[in-house]
């Protein structure tokens, strides 16, 4: 799974999102790494409806401006839960072949979320 | 409308319409509340990520917009084209054929070989049989037809290291649409329909004016110089042109037509100064038609945004 495609279910697992919202969201989740811009957002946008992973929820106007809120659909979930496995798995067989005194080092150097 | 939501508005035209319908309000709304307070043009960065999208849904959506779009029709068209065209390449051997055979039955009585004489014979008729399965309109057996006739016809070309420059390619390139056209599209008699039985019927008849022309031993026959008879071809090529020009599947089949046919016109050579067999093999078989393949592809890309999408769009929205 590309991040951006990560960043976006991430963003859309705990409640449905507009589009500026998800945007903000993927920043604060990969600690103001990641910024997805409009074009990269909409496409992947296009890419997980098309998929079914994503599904659009519902429209509102604020301030003249249409807002369209998109929620992670069942088959998303399950994309994001096999991902988060895949991820934790890989995680915890380089936390094992570090070993716990080279995991603090590293953690000392990196600042906490 | 402020200046940087109407550059945005322009810079969105990257993305299909369809697309443009469902989102473009969304993401004007997404690029102007991730713009600075001050700003008044795009970021460079935020244009290129919305051409990178936009050429990217594009991308994605082509095979089906293809498939809706008038490709139906122009595969349809290709379906009968091909196949007239490929026929009358046989025609025009066979023609040559007979014409000579007082001279070969001369030269076999002193030695001669009727193989090499006529060693092309076999692919020329397995492409005239595959042209006529396809003209019945019976797709697998034409995909069939096509490959053996494929087969044959590399064999007969490597056996004799005869690599006639562009024109050998030709059948082969015209197989491959026949084929893909009638496995693809909505088949011959759809073909027939959009083409009209008058156009149909003149089409016909200018592939056999050209074949006339273009059989060298007709012409010396009736005495018209080799210039005449390239002016036949070129008129006999331009009507049939106009005529499939008038509409907007004939202009598409066109281009795509102009893969196997102007590698004919434009490189009439044969590669001969090449020495290596295999180079000139790949130069006639694979060079000069991707060459030509992609300058036709070029060219209906432009004819697919600058002139036929304007104009089916104006022809849409009545003027007012």
């Amino acid at each position: 799974m590309q991040e951006p495609t990560f960043l976006i279910l991430t963003a859309l697992a705990a409640r449905p999102q507009h589009g500026y919202g998800i945007m903000c969201d993927a920043e604060q989740i990969s600690d103001g790494r990641v910024r997805l811009r409009a074009g990269t957002l909409y496409a992947a946008l296009d890419r997980l409806q098309a998929d079914g992973l994503v599904d659009a929820d519902r429209e509102e106007v604020v301030d003249g401006r249409l807002r369209r809120y998109y929620r992670l659909t069942d088959d998303g979930a399950a994309a994001l839960a096999t991902e988060v496995e895949r991820l934790r798995r890989r995680a915890e067989a380089a936390a094992a072949r570090l070993g716990p005194a080279r995991l603090r080092g590293a953690q000392a150097t990196v600042p906490a979320v | 409308m402020t200046a940087l939501e109407d550059r945005y508005r322009r810079w969105l035209r990257w993305y299909p319409a369809e697309h443009r319908r469902a989102h473009e309000e969304e993401m004007l709304g997404v690029l102007l509340a991730a713009a600075g307070p001050d700003q008044t043009r795009p970021a460079v960065r935020d244009v290129l990520d919305l051409a990178r999208g936009g050429l990217g849904i594009r991308i994605r959506r082509a095979p089906g917009a293809l498939a809706r779009g008038g490709w139906r029709d122009a595969t349809a068209l290709l379906g009968v084209i091909a196949p007239l065209l490929l026929l009358a390449g046989t025609a025009r051997y066979a023609a040559q054929a007979i014409l000579s055979l007082p001279d070969a039955t001369f030269a076999a009585t002193h030695g001669s070989s009727w193989w090499i004489m006529y060693y092309s014979a076999p692919s020329h008729l397995a492409w005239g049989i595959a042209a006529v399965v396809a003209l019945c309109g019976a797709p697998r057996a034409t995909a069939a037809a096509v490959l053996a006739a494929l087969v044959l016809s590399v064999a007969v070309l490597a056996a004799n290291d005869d690599y006639a420059g562009a024109a050998a390619a030709a059948p082969l390139l015209l197989g491959l649409i026949t084929a893909g056209a009638l496995l693809a599209g909505p088949g011959a008699a759809r073909g027939r329909e959009v083409l009209g039985r008058p156009r149909l019927i003149g089409i016909v008849v200018l592939l056999a004016v050209a074949v006339f022309f273009e059989t060298a031993m007709v012409r010396e026959a009736l005495g018209i110089t080799w210039g005449a008879g390239l002016a036949g071809l070129a008129g006999a090529a331009l009507v049939a042109t106009a005529w499939l020009a008038r509409g907007a599947a004939g202009r598409r089949a066109l281009v795509a037509l102009a893969v196997p046919l102007l590698p004919i016109m434009t490189v009439p050579y044969y590669p001969g100064y090449v020495e290596d067999p295999l180079a000139r093999c790949l130069i006639t078989m694979v060079a000069v038609p991707a060459v030509t393949g992609l300058v036709s592809l070029a060219a209906l890309a432009a004819l697919e945004l600058l002139v036929i999408r304007p104009v089916t769009a104006r022809r849409r929205r009545p003027a007012g």
